[in-house]
């Protein structure tokens, strides 16, 4: 708690900035420098998940974790997307010339107190104490041994609690802790409000120029005041580093959908492997994402689909050296006591996790009218008749569901409860987060349908 | 640059600046310390005598095998709330006894400190 450990989150999320800026310039590069500044969100998460990730080979391959090897991991990346970028024989553009984009009502007060909200948020992060139980358990406790012995110690990591869950957060913490000079956890939430800032940035980077704002920012402010979003969002878990990565790879598949830019769905793949990497749900949560893509592309398969399902398993095969390193040491993946032919066994659970699943989803108390306004917005753009993107976010929703029904019923040991013990509150925050990246797009494309 | 459109992005600025004044007129923030996680002994609550704090475990427990071989029963290796580890021994019914407790300590070379268990 000091100046000092801020001041080593913020140079530490600088980097990945900057890191993000070359990936982006490798992917697409920019027209002028305003419109790097609006994409400067999705520049941060593309630079802080490519960077994660290839922080996560190097722990695999013990590469001594230090400031150096953060440092040196963002310049591998970065060199690596400015080769590319200068392959494809992009180009910076010329000098930047001031201009303010026109702002409407809606968008400026909008603006203003999603600004209010971060400071708060980040006030209220700053002497945030690590209380959440899975954060001291094994989270922060596993970025403390990667901290302390700059490795994955093999008999720390062997007797921790949940030794198989993907290590990208423990890693993304440590790091921070490198930074900040000690391990220091209370300063370690400001880590989570720069995601959460990056998030927003990032989606409101996106959709600014393509949505109307009146479609854009509710969703948004809606979310971040629910009771979950507001109160939970910096915990030093990953949770919702998983949500923030899965929704940013939802809204560039979705964008897909009408650009059919190759670049996006090289950016979903970057966001995905991140997540598939921060918790075993991001497998799942993650081929959702994909298939939800797959559905709302029936039509034009033959060359859709190949994209997508390269997406997918690109990210999936950046996971390969982690389920690998648990192989050589011995140790389980934690896979779901029930997963395959299981669920058979106990067919007795399906019904009440799907009820589990939707009064967790239609929860006031926890995510507001999220999920209500989600399902009216998609309903109002069939009406309308729009087809591509209602088809894409009503898919998303349908698997997302599924999915979350499917966590419940494959650990027939947890208790079908919305308390603790069970992580289902946690988990339905990826629709939710789902929802201000989609349901904009789906809203405009309805409006424009009619 | 119309002023219309200067004015929208102004307004942001205006409301991003309004909450950190607001908050910072009470004075600059403040960094709690590690100083505040030792609550200093008074009379009528639980108390510990206190061994030295360490970063590090193996400080820790050097001094605890120290404490122990000097005699003192129940000493134990905890974590202090602010990151550290204390050796202590709990258990101290009032101040009396804890300066007793403090003299034996120094008798014997080992240097404690009476505090409130929080």
């Amino acid at each position: 708690m000091s100046w000092r450990a801020i001041l080593g989150v913020v140079a530490l999320n600088a980097w990945f900035l900057v890191v993000g800026v070359g990936v982006l310039f490798a992917l697409r590069g920019w027209r002028s420098w305003g419109e790097l500044a609006r994409l400067c969100g999705l520049a941060y998460m593309l630079g802080i998940a490519a960077t994660a990730v290839v922080l996560v080979w190097a722990l695999v391959l013990t590469v001594p974790f230090s400031v150096a090897t953060v440092i040196g991991a963002g310049a591998l990346v970065a060199l690596v997307a400015a080769l590319a970028g200068g392959r494809t024989g992009r180009r910076l553009p010329s000098r930047p010339r001031p201009r303010v984009p026109g702002w409407s009502l809606v968008a400026t007060v909008s603006a203003a107190l999603v600004v209010v909200y971060c400071e708060a948020q980040f006030r209220a992060g700053r002497l945030a104490s690590l209380t959440e139980f899975d954060g001291w358990f094994f989270w922060v406790a596993k970025a403390r041994a990667i901290f302390s012995f700059g490795d994955l110690d093999p008999q720390f990591f062997r007797e921790l609690p949940h030794h198989g869950y993907p290590p990208l957060v423990p890693t993304l913490e440590a790091a921070a802790m490198r930074f900040m000079g000690s391990a220091d956890v209370v300063t370690l939430h400001l880590q989570f409000w720069f995601l959460l800032v990056g998030f927003v940035a990032a989606l409101v980077g996106l959709l600014a120029p393509r949505v109307r704002p009146l479609f854009l920012w509710p969703p948004l402010l809606l979310v971040l005041v629910t009771p979950r979003v507001s109160g939970y969002a910096l915990q030093a878990q990953a949770d919702f580093l998983l949500e923030e990565l899965l929704a940013v790879a939802a809204l560039l598949i979705g964008l897909w959908l009408v650009d059919r830019s190759d670049w996006q769905l090289v950016a979903a793949g970057i966001v995905l492997a991140a997540a598939m990497l921060s918790k075993r749900e991001g497998a799942l949560f993650g081929a959702c994402v994909v298939l939800a893509g797959l559905g709302a592309t029936w039509r034009q398969r033959r060359t859709a689909w190949p994209r997508l399902v390269g997406v997918g398993v690109a990210a999936a095969a950046a996971t390969l050296p982690w389920w690998i390193l648990l192989h050589v040491r011995g140790l389980g993946a934690e896979t779901p006591e029930a997963g395959g032919i299981g669920l058979f066994s106990h067919l007795d659970l399906a019904w009440p996790s799907l009820k589990l699943t939707f009064s967790t989803l239609f929860d006031y108390h926890q995510w507001l009218l999220v999920v209500p306004v989600a399902a009216l917005a998609i309903a109002g753009a069939f009406v309308a008749g729009a087809r591509r993107l209602p088809s894409y976010a009503l898919l998303l929703f349908v698997f997302g569901a599924a999915a979350l029904t499917y966590t419940t019923w494959a650990f027939p040991s947890i208790p079908i409860t919305k308390a603790p013990v069970n992580p289902i509150i946690r988990l339905t925050g990826w629709l939710v987060l789902v929802t201000p990246a989609v349901i904009p797009l789906v809203l405009n494309e309805g409006w424009d349908a009619e | 640059m119309s002023r219309r459109a200067a004015a929208a992005p102004l307004l942001v600025l205006v409301a991003a600046l309004a909450y950190p004044v607001a908050v910072l007129s009470g004075g600059l923030p403040r960094f709690p310390t590690r100083a505040e996680c030792i609550h200093p002994a008074k009379e009528g609550v639980p108390l510990e005598a206190v061994f030295g704090r360490f970063d590090l475990r193996a400080g820790a427990e050097a001094r605890f095998q120290r404490v122990l071989a000097a005699g003192f029963k129940g000493t134990k290796i905890e974590p202090d709330g602010c990151g550290r580890l204390k050796v202590d021994v709990a258990g101290i019914p009032n101040l009396a006894v804890g300066h007793d407790l403090l003299k034996e300590a120094a008798k014997v070379g080992l240097t404690a400190t009476l505090e409130s268990v929080p």
